[in-house]
């Protein structure tokens, strides 16, 4: 009788929780930047419930139609991002952050520290990385004439893939090398590989809708991802730097 | 009825098999990488004191005999060769595997990145439980409390960076064992060497306390898909690493009070 009792109570808390923890919501961070806006915009029409890490500073005029919550954290401040993780629950953290121009590389070292300690805190289930061909073992493929520039970048971004994959917190890391400017869209051959050779452009359109696709996906748990898009056409500019690539 | 009896056997036909399979891989080996070398040695007469069945794999020119002796198997192979590791591994089933790998001189500093290549893809395909590496202070994160800070990693250390990657990433339950400063063989554990996943965290160790390091995490939870640092402050240790660990404590102080 006594059990009885305890299991109805087990079922009842169940029967409350269970929906509120498939529920939850998504966290991003970047949103406000341009593959951020993708990436929740997707997020949106997929009926996830969307919540936008900004700084005080950040336009958020372009996510408020969306219907989109906020909450105010700087990236590089632990508490405020620890903070910013206990808003939730949170089911899934989204990371597309890209560090402004007069911003040290170690960027994306310290904010994945801050965010993959609080994500692995606070029970998230899912962690997407947008990340960059170069990081980890695709280091053999970065272009070398582009790693005398973006080396330290790219090496920062490598310490905070490892961050994460250390945190314990279940990951997707989606890599891009070349992206296309936010007006060229996606041919409809986008695909995604776990072969950390692969080099090709991607826009980020698609990045947005595979980040959809990945989410709560068992075959994307614990992968890294090259994210191309072989049968587009790219705009000039970016049609010379992957030709500049066949040459090394 | 034919056919219910034929599902009524089939079921006990599985039943058996899953009986028969199940002491059969409570009893499957461990196979050690670099087990002819000096923590390799260590390692493995820790793993037989623990009762563990040890398989090698060495060189057709390394010295196994005094292994053999011991009731060490022997599987023979380059390491620098995927056909040879792959081999190996099927030779199995082995229900973990232990890299102490060290190159020789004069081998080129991938050797870390392309041995584990070959050993963590092998193992993640035959099914491997567990991967354990002794691996380097100065690989992966540890670089970043490393007292020089170079803004390049050293070859060497992108090599066992590497190496650390492709066992994350294989899928197989990783532990890996990092030392800082590993002491000369006739030293040995002062009792209070201890694993960390700090990996600020520096200081000397001996060979011994890793062999039982590596014992210990067969079975203890904190290893499963853990970074581990080693360090042993009590040990009696003599120059260089004296000095080594004193200016390491130095600095650290230095960091404390925000120099």
């Amino acid at each position: 009788m006594k059990h009885l009792k305890s299991l109805t109570l087990f079922a009842v808390l169940l029967a409350w929780a269970g929906p509120a923890a498939a529920n939850t919501g998504v966290l991003v961070f970047g949103g406000t930047g341009k593959l951020g806006g993708e990436v929740v915009k997707d997020l949106v029409a997929a009926g996830e419930d969307v919540t936008v890490v900004v700084r005080p500073t950040s336009d958020r005029s372009a996510l408020e139609p969306l219907g989109v919550a906020f909450v105010v954290a700087d990236v590089l401040n632990e508490g405020e991002v620890s903070a910013a993780l206990n808003s939730g629950p949170y089911r899934v953290v989204v990371d597309a952050l890209a560090r402004d121009g007069d911003t040290a590389p170690d960027f994306y070292i310290d904010s994945m520290k801050y965010m993959a300690a609080a994500a692995a805190e606070t029970g998230v289930k899912q962690f997407i990385l947008h990340g960059s061909v170069g990081a980890g073992l695709s280091r053999p493929v970065y272009p070398q004439e582009r790693w005398d520039v973006m080396g330290p970048t790219i090496q920062a971004k490598d310490f905070g893939e490892r961050y994460l994959m250390e945190s314990g917190v279940p990951y997707t890391i989606i890599r891009n090398l070349v992206l296309l400017p936010l007006e060229v869209t996606e041919s409809g051959e986008v695909a995604i590989t776990t072969d950390q050779t692969k080099r090709g452009v991607i826009t980020r359109d698609a990045l947005g809708r595979l980040t959809v696709e990945c989410l709560d996906n068992d075959s994307c748990i614990n992968e890294i991802f090259h994210a191309y898009d072989d049968a587009i056409d790219p705009p000039g500019r970016y049609k010379a730097v992957m030709e500049s690539f066949q040459n090394d | 009825m034919t056919k219910a009896f034929v599902r009524y056997v089939g079921r006990y036909a599985a039943a058996i098999i899953l009986v028969a399979a199940v002491p059969a891989s409570a009893n499957e080996g461990v196979l050690v990488f670099g087990g002819t070398g000096e923590l390799g040695r260590e390692v493995i007469e820790d793993l037989l004191a623990a009762g563990e069945q040890v398989t090698i794999f060495a060189r057709p020119t390394s010295q196994t005999a005094d292994l053999e002796a011991q009731g060490v198997a022997v599987l023979q192979g380059d390491v620098l060769n995927e056909d040879d590791v792959s081999r190996a591994l099927k030779a199995g089933p082995f229900r973990v595997v232990v890299d102490a790998l060290a190159r020789d001189r004069g081998v080129d500093a991938d050797f870390y990145d392309v041995s584990m290549d070959y050993i963590a893809s092998a193992s993640a395909e035959s099914g491997v439980e567990q991967i354990i590496l002794h691996g380097s202070v100065g690989a992966g994160l540890s670089k970043l409390s490393d007292r020089v800070r170079e803004t390049e990693m050293s070859d060497l250390m992108v090599s066992k960076t590497m190496g650390e990657r492709h066992l994350m990433e294989s899928g197989v339950t990783y532990t890996i064992i990092r030392n800082w400063a590993l002491l000369p063989n006739d030293i040995r554990e002062s009792g209070e060497a201890f694993m960390t996943p700090d990996q600020t965290a520096r200081g000397l160790i001996t060979r011994d306390a890793l062999a039982r390091f590596t014992v210990q995490c067969l079975t203890d939870p904190m290893c499963e898909n853990e970074i581990l640092h080693t360090v042993d402050d009590a040990v009696e240790a003599r120059e260089p690493y004296i000095s080594r660990l004193r200016e390491q404590r130095e600095w650290e102080a230095e960091q404390r009070q925000g120099g």
